[in-house]
C-alpha cells in the first residue's frame, strides 16, 4: 500500500510540474463505461480519523469527530444528515477548502493537507470539482468562461471537444454567451456542474446542489450528475437533504453529531 | 492569467460609477502631483533664467596666477570664457594717478557667459576699446581716449554699473579696465580669470572636490548655484522642495483615502468573489494579481489623463499669472514665468501616483487575499458584530426616535467606512480654513503695513531749492500723459514738543487709561515735564512719538498749500505772511496699540491738539553745530551741572584715544563746554489751523505740520537752516498721482535725466508699483492655495460621494427588508438623513476646532510679529460647513433615488 502511495505522489508531483492534468495522462480512456468494472475496486479517496472543531473552551463545537471512510473510483456517494450534523464541514475538508483539526485526507494517494496553500489551490483546481447550493458563479464572466475558469487559471488550453461535449450534455449550447444573471437557477447550477467537470477532477463534491431549486430542476440536476458519473466515470460525492436524491446514489453515508452513523451500499 | 485580466476588466466595467469615481480620484491626484511638482520645477527654471540674465550663466570663476589651471581641461565643463590680465594703465588726475590693471576679454563669447551691465556706452569689440567700472572710471566717459603703457591709445567705449564681486575679490579690490578680444595691448601675461559653466551645475561641489589644485582660487556663482541646489548650505530650492513635499503628502493623504475607500467599499463583494475563485483553485498570487492589475488599469488611464490635466492646469495658471509674476520682479528680469515641461518631474509625479494607487488598492485587499476560501464564501468575518458595540446612546433614541436609533446603529456597524469619510472631510475642512486664513492674514498684514503709505503713486526726489526750477519741473511732470496731480515738498522728520496744556482731551483720557492698565509704555506720547533736552521750559511738554514716526515738518509747494487753505476756508494772506508765518497741522492721527500680553491690536483715531486752544506753539529742539568742532557728548562738572562738549576736529582723534579701554576717561580739558542754553537750538512752530487733508508725499493719516515752501527761510531760524535741517530741506520730494504708473515712471526718469544727467534713478520711488507687487503676490498665493484646496476638496467630495452612495447600495437588501415590514420611503429617507447629519456633524465638530488651532499656529508662526489681531476665520468656517453638508446630502439623495426604484421582494430574493 505504501508503495502505491509513493508512486502516485511522485506521479502527482510530475503532473504539477509539467502541467499534465490527472486523468488525461491515461488519455481519458478510463472514463468509458466499459472500464468501470476494473476501476470499481480502486480506492480514490481515503479519510482517516478526521476531526474538526470550531471555537475554543466553552464555545467549542465539534463539527466532525474521528471520521474515517474511503471512496472508490467512479463511485456515486450521497452524504445525508440533519442540519448541523457536520456534513458540509466534511465536504469542505474533502475538497481542500478548509483545514482539519486532526486526521488526514488522501486523494488518489496524496495527503491533501500536507501541501502548502498554493499547492492546495492547484490541487483544488485540478483534482476537485465543487458544486455549491448557491452556484457561486463569477457574475462578470459568461457561461463558457465560468465553465473553463479552472483550466484557464491553470494557464492551459481549453479542450474544445470536451467543452462542446459538456455544453451539449448540460443543454447550455444556446446559453454559452450569457452572464449568470441572465440564467435561471437551474441553468446556473448546470454551469457550475460544467465548471466542476471541466478539468476531469479526481472527485466532484456537491453541497446541496438542488437546495435552491424546484423539484423539476432538482431532478434534472441529479440526472446530470448521474449521467456524468456514468458517462465519464466521475467519482461524485453529493450532500443532500433529499432522500429521493440519496436513493439514486451507489452508497449512502449518514452523518449525525459529527460521526458516521450509517454507511450502506445500495447498488453496484 | 488572461482570464484574471478579463475578470478584472469586466468587474471594473460592471461597477461603473465606482470605477469612474476612483478614476476621477486618480486623475485629480495625478493632476495635483503634476501641478505641484511642475510648478516647483518651473519656478526653479524661472529663477535660474532670471539669475542667468542678471549675472550670466557661469557657475564658477577660477583664478590662476599664470596661464591655465588643469581643472579647466575637465570634460565636465561645458564652456569657458576668460579675462587675461597683463599690464597696467595710469588713470586719474595729474597729482593723483592710479594704477589700473588692464585685462583683455579673451573670448568673443564672453558677454554670453558673464553679464556686464552697461550703464552707458557699449561693450568693447577689440583690443583698442576699453570698458571701465563706474567706480574706477576716473571721470572718463565713452568716447574719451587714454594712453596705455607702450604709447598705444585706447578708446573708452562703455562704463559698467557696479563692479564684479568676483574680479573684485581676485584682484583684491584694485581698479581694473577691460579691453575687447585680441589682447595685443597686454604687455605681459599676468593672472587669468576663467569663468566656466558645467554640463551639470548641480554637481558643482563634486567638481571642485575633484580639483583640489584650484584651492580657494575659485569662486562660485552663489545665487545661480543655489537655485540648482548645488550648495548645501545655501539651498534655496530645499525650501521649495519641502513645501512641495508637504503638499504632495497632503494629496497622498487625500487620494489614498479615496482610492483605499473605493477598493474597500466593495471588499464584501470582492471577498466573496475571491473566495469563489480560490475555492475552485486560484492561488493567492493569482488573486493578488487581480488587485494589482485593477490598480494598474486605472493608473494606465488615470496617470496620462491626470498628467495632461495637471500640465494644462498649471500651464494655464502660470500663463494667467504671468503679469503678476512679471510685476513681482518688475525691472529685474525679462524672463517669463511659464510652464517648463520636463520628463524627470513628470516621471516623479507618475511614480508617486502609481505607488499611491497600488498601495491604496492593495491594503484593503490583503485580507480578501489571505482568508481561506470557506471564510470568504461564508463571509463570517465581515459581519463580526457584538451587540454591545452597537449600543446606542438612549439620548439619540429620545431625540431622533426609531429612525435615529437605526441610523446610529448602522453607522456603528459601518464604522470603518464612516471613519474614512470623517477623516477625508476633516482634512478638507482643516486645509480649506487654514489656507484661507493664511491668505487673509497675509492680506491684512500688507494692508496694515501700507495703510500709512503716502497717497502719491510715484515719488521722485531732487536736490535743489530754486523755486522757479521746482515749479517748472512740476509743470513738466503735469504735462506727462496720465498724471493727474503733482505736488512737491521738502520735509524734516523730527521730534516736536507740544505743550501739555493744548493736548486733546480724548488723547489725555487714553493716556490715563493706559496708565491704569500699567501699560503706559504703549502710549503714543511721552510726557517730558518742563525739561526738554536739558532746556528748562516755562511749561510742561509732551512729545508725540509713537513707534511709527515722528512728526514731519513739511514745506509744501505754494500752489498745493493754497489748495489746502481753500479746502479749509482759511484766508491766504494770513498764512503767506512772511513776518508771522503760521503753520497748519494735520491734527488727526492713527494710533495702533498692540497689547503683547493679550496679543491683540487696537486702532485708535484721535486728535493730538485741542483745536479750541489754537494757536499753539510747538517746539523743536536740535543740537547747535559749531563750525570746525565735533560733538563729544555731555559732561557733568563736579557740581553736577550738565555741559555739552565740543572738540575741535583736529583734536578729535587724540581726545578719543584709548576709548576702547573699559576705564577710559576723556581729557575734558580739551573740550569746549557749552551750557544747554547755548548748545541747543530752539525752533518754534506756531500752529494756527488744522486740516484733515493728507499731503501726497507724506505718510497718510499721520500728524504733520505744513508750511508754504516759499516761507521756509522765514519759518526757520538761520542757525537751524545751517545744520542738519538745511541739508534735509535741500531734498525736495515730488509726488505724482497717476493713471498707469509704469509708463509715467519712465517719463519721469526721462525728464529728470534730461535735467540732471547724473540723476540716480533710485531716487524715484514707485509707491503704486510696490503696492501692486504686494497685491500680485497675494493674488498668486491666493490662486495657488485656493486652486490646491479646491482640488483636494474635490477628491474628498468624490470620496464621500463614493463611500456614501455605494455604502447605501450595498445595504439594499436591508432597506428592502425594512420596507417589507412596513417602513415607508419617507422612513428610509429619514434614516439616511440622520446618518448624513451625524456623519457631517462629526466631521465639522472635529474639523472646525482643529482648523482654528491650525489658524492660530499659522498666525503665531508667521503673522504675530506683524502686529495684528488673530482673526477667527468665521467666513470660511461657514462656507466649509455648508459645503460638507451639501456634499454629504447630495451623495445620499443620489443613492436614495436609486433605492426607491427597487422592487422589495426581488431585492430580498436576490442571492446573498
Amino acid at each position: 500500500m505504501t508503495e502505491v502511495t509513493k508512486r502516485t505522489v511522485s506521479e502527482y508531483k510530475n503532473e504539477a510540474k509539467y502541467g499534465i492534468p490527472q486523468g488525461t495522462s491515461e488519455s481519458g480512456i478510463c472514463r468509458n463505461h466499459c472500464c468501470r468494472e476494473e476501476q470499481i475496486n480502486m480506492e480514490i479517496l481515503r479519510v482517516e480519523h478526521l476531526t474538526k472543531t470550531y471555537g475554543k473552551g466553552q464555545t467549542e463545537v465539534m463539527a466532525l469527530n474521528d471520521v474515517s471512510f474511503s471512496v472508490e473510483k467512479g463511485e456515486f456517494l450521497a452524504i445525508i444528515g440533519p442540519s448541523g450534523s457536520g456534513k458540509s464541514t466534511l465536504l469542505h475538508l474533502l475538497g481542500g477548502v478548509d483545514r482539519p483539526t486532526s486526521g488526514k485526507v488522501f486523494l488518489d494517494g496524496l495527503d491533501v493537507y500536507s501541501q502548502d496553500e498554493d499547492r492546495l489551490a492547484i490541487f483544488r483546481r485540478r483534482q476537485v470539482g465543487l458544486i455549491y447550493q448557491f452556484y457561486n458563479l463569477i457574475p462578470v464572466l459568461d457561461v463558457v468562461e465560468n465553465i473553463t475558469l479552472p483550466v484557464l487559471m491553470d494557464g492551459r488550453k481549453v479542450d474544445k471537444e470536451r467543452l462542446e461535449d459538456l455544453l451539449t450534455t448540460l443543454g447550455l449550447q444556446e446559453r454559452r454567451g450569457n452572464l449568470p444573471n441572465q440564467l435561471s437557477g437551474g441553468q446556473q447550477q448546470r454551469v457550475s456542474i460544467g465548471r466542476a467537470l471541466m478539468n476531469a477532477p479526481g472527485v466532484v463534491l456537491a453541497d446541496e446542489p438542488t437546495g435552491n431549486l424546484d423539484s423539476k430542476n432538482s431532478q434534472e440536476i441529479v440526472s446530470l450528475l448521474k449521467l456524468s458519473n456514468q458517462k465519464y466515470g466521475q467519482t461524485m460525492i453529493v450532500i443532500t437533504h433529499d432522500e429521493s436524491i440519496a436513493l439514486q446514489a451507489d452508497r449512502i453515508i449518514a452523518v449525525e453529531d459529527g460521526r458516521i452513523v450509517r454507511d450502506e451500499r445500495i447498488r453496484g | 492569467m488572461k482570464v484574471f485580466r478579463n475578470y478584472t476588466l469586466r468587474s471594473l466595467l460592471r461597477s461603473r460609477t465606482r470605477t469612474l469615481v476612483t478614476l476621477i480620484g486618480i486623475i485629480l491626484s495625478m493632476a495635483l502631483f503634476t501641478a505641484v511638482i511642475e510648478a516647483v520645477y518651473s519656478a526653479r527654471c524661472y529663477l535660474i533664467a532670471m539669475e542667468e540674465e542678471v549675472v550670466g550663466p557661469w557657475n564658477g570663476a577660477a583664478f590662476s596666477a599664470l596661464g591655465n589651471a588643469a581643472a579647466l581641461e575637465d570634460d565636465r565643463i561645458a564652456r569657458t570664457a576668460s579675462i587675461q590680465f597683463g599690464g597696467t594703465l595710469e588713470l586719474g588726475e595729474e597729482d593723483d594717478r592710479q594704477t589700473v590693471m588692464l585685462g583683455a576679454i579673451a573670448d568673443a563669447a564672453f558677454p554670453e557667459m558673464v553679464v556686464l551691465t552697461l550703464s552707458r556706452g557699449r561693450l568693447p569689440e577689440n583690443d583698442k576699446e576699453l570698458l571701465l567700472p563706474a567706480q574706477y572710471s576716473f571721470g572718463l566717459e565713452p568716447g574719451d581716449t587714454v594712453r596705455a603703457e607702450g604709447g598705444k591709445t585706447l578708446t573708452v567705449t562703455g562704463i559698467i554699473s557696479g563692479i564684479s564681486s568676483v574680479l573684485n575679490q581676485f584682484l583684491s579690490g584694485s581698479p581694473y579696465g577691460l579691453t575687447g578680444p585680441g589682447g595685443g595691448i597686454l604687455q605681459a601675461i599676468g593672472p587669468k580669470v576663467t569663468f566656466f559653466e558645467l554640463k551639470d551645475p548641480a554637481r558643482y561641489l563634486s567638481f571642485i572636490e575633484d580639483h583640489p589644485e584650484l584651492g580657494d582660487r575659485v569662486l562660485p556663482n552663489v545665487e545661480l548655484l543655489s537655485f540648482y541646489g548645488a550648495l548645501p548650505d545655501r539651498n534655496i530650492m530645499a525650501i521649495f522642495q519641502s513645501i512641495a513635499a508637504v503638499l504632495v503628502f497632503l494629496i497622498v493623504l487625500g487620494s489614498v483615502s479615496l482610492i483605499y475607500n473605493s477598493f474597500a467599499i466593495s471588499v464584501t463583494e470582492r471577498t466573496r468573489q475571491y473566495g469563489i475563485l480560490k475555492s475552485i483553485g486560484a492561488t493567492k498570487f493569482q488573486v493578488g494579481y487581480c488587485v494589482i492589475f485593477e490598480a494598474l488599469v486605472l493608473c494606465v488611464i488615470g496617470i496620462p489623463a491626470g498628467m495632461l490635466l495637471g500640465c494644462a492646469g498649471i500651464g494655464i495658471t502660470l500663463f494667467a499669472l504671468r503679469d503678476a509674476f512679471a510685476s513681482m520682479f518688475w525691472g529685474e528680469t525679462s524672463a517669463q514665468m511659464k510652464l517648463v515641461i520636463s520628463v524627470k518631474p513628470l516621471l516623479l509625479s507618475a511614480a508617486i501616483c502609481l505607488v499611491t494607487t497600488l498601495a491604496a488598492a492593495f491594503i484593503p485587499s490583503v485580507r480578501a487575499i489571505r482568508i481561506s476560501p470557506m471564510e470568504a464564501i461564508r463571509q463570517t468575518k465581515d459581519i463580526r458584530l457584538r451587540a454591545k458595540s452597537l449600543k446606542v446612546n438612549p439620548l439619540v433614541r429620545k431625540l431622533f426616535g426609531f429612525s435615529g436609533t437605526l441610523a446610529a446603529k448602522s453607522m456603528k456597524r459601518n464604522r470603518r467606512q464612516y471613519r474614512a469619510i470623517t477623516i477625508s472631510l476633516f482634512l478638507s475642512i482643516v486645509l480649506f480654513v487654514g489656507a484661507s486664513s493664511f491668505c487673509d492674514n497675509l492680506e491684512e498684514t500688507t494692508k496694515s503695513a501700507s495703510a500709512m503709505n503716502p497717497s502719491a503713486d510715484i515719488i521722485a526726489r531732487v536736490t535743489g531749492e530754486d523755486l522757479e526750477e521746482l515749479d517748472s519741473l512740476k509743470k513738466e511732470f503735469l504735462s506727462i500723459p496720465g498724471v493727474t496731480n503733482v505736488t512737491y515738498a521738502a520735509d524734516v522728520l523730527e521730534n516736536i514738543y507740544f505743550p501739555v496744556s493744548a493736548m486733546d482731551e480724548s488723547l489725555a483720557r487714553t493716556l490715563n487709561a493706559l496708565e491704569e492698565e500699567g501699560r503706559s509704555y504703549a502710549a503714543p506720547v511721552r510726557m517730558m515735564g518742563n525739561d526738554v533736552e536739558g532746556l528748562t521750559a516755562k511749561e510742561d511738554y509732551f512729545q508725540y512719538n509713537n513707534s511709527f514716526s515722528s512728526v514731519p515738518v513739511a514745506f509744501v509747494d505754494d500752489e498745493s498749500f493754497r489748495e489746502i487753505l481753500a479746502g479749509e476756508g482759511l484766508p491766504e494772506e494770513a498764512f503767506f505772511d512772511a513776518s508771522d508765518p503760521k503753520g497748519i497741522m494735520h491734527n488727526q492721527t492713527v494710533l495702533m496699540d498692540y497689547n503683547w500680553e493679550k496679543r491683540s491690536t487696537q486702532w485708535y483715531l484721535y486728535k493730538v491738539l485741542d483745536e479750541k486752544k489754537l494757536p499753539v506753539e510747538a517746539v523743536w529742539v536740535l543740537d547747535r553745530e559749531l563750525e570746525g568742532y565735533g560733538s563729544a557728548g555731555t559732561y557733568y562738572d563736579p557740581e553736577g551741572t550738565m555741559w555739552y562738549a565740543y572738540v575741535a576736529d583736529e583734536d578729535l582723534d587724540s581726545f578719543w584715544e584709548g576709548s576702547e579701554q573699559p576705564d577710559f576717561v576723556p581729557d575734558w580739558s580739551m573740550a569746549k563746554l557749552l551750557a544747554p542754553e547755548e548748545a541747543k537750538l530752539k525752533q518754534s512752530f506756531v500752529l494756527s489751523a488744522v486740516t484733515k487733508a493728507d499731503f501726497s508725499t507724506l505718510p497718510s493719516g499721520q500728524c504733520t505740520i505744513l508750511y508754504p515752501y516759499s516761507l521756509r527761510n522765514d519759518v526757520l531760524d538761520p542757525a537751524v537752516r545751517q545744520g542738519y535741517a538745511g541739508a534735509a530741506l535741500s531734498t525736495v520730494s515730488f509726488g505724482l498721482n497717476t493713471k498707469g504708473y509704469l509708463d509715467v515712471e519712465e517719463e519721469v526718469i526721462k525728464i529728470l535725466k534730461g535735467r540732471y544727467p547724473d540723476y540716480n534713478t533710485d531716487r524715484v520711488e514707485n509707491v503704486a508699483q510696490e503696492q501692486e507687487q504686494i497685491r500680485m503676490l497675494i493674488l498668486v498665493v491666493r490662486v495657488f492655495s485656493y486652486g490646491f484646496i479646491i482640488l483636494i476638496a474635490l477628491i474628498a467630495a468624490a470620496n464621500v460621494f463614493n463611500t456614501i452612495s455605494t455604502g447605501i447600495m450595498l445595504r439594499r437588501r436591508e432597506f428592502a427588508m425594512l420596507k417589507s415590514i412596513g417602513l415607508s420611503d419617507k422612513g428610509v429617507l429619514s434614516i439616511l438623513n440622520y446618518e448624513c447629519l451625524l456623519c457631517g456633524l462629526r466631521a465639522v465638530i472635529t474639523g472646525l476646532p482643529v482648523s482654528v488651532l491650525v489658524c492660530w499656529f499659522i498666525y503665531d508662526l508667521a503673522f504675530s510679529r506683524a502686529v495684528m489681531n488673530f482673526i477667527v476665520p468665521v467666513k470660511s468656517m461657514i462656507i466649509v460647513t455648508a459645503s460638507v453638508f451639501l456634499v454629504v446630502f447630495a451623495s445620499m439623495l443620489y443613492a436614495a433615488q436609486k433605492l426607491k426604484k427597487d422592487n422589495v421582494i426581488e431585492v430580498i430574493k436576490r442571492e446573498v
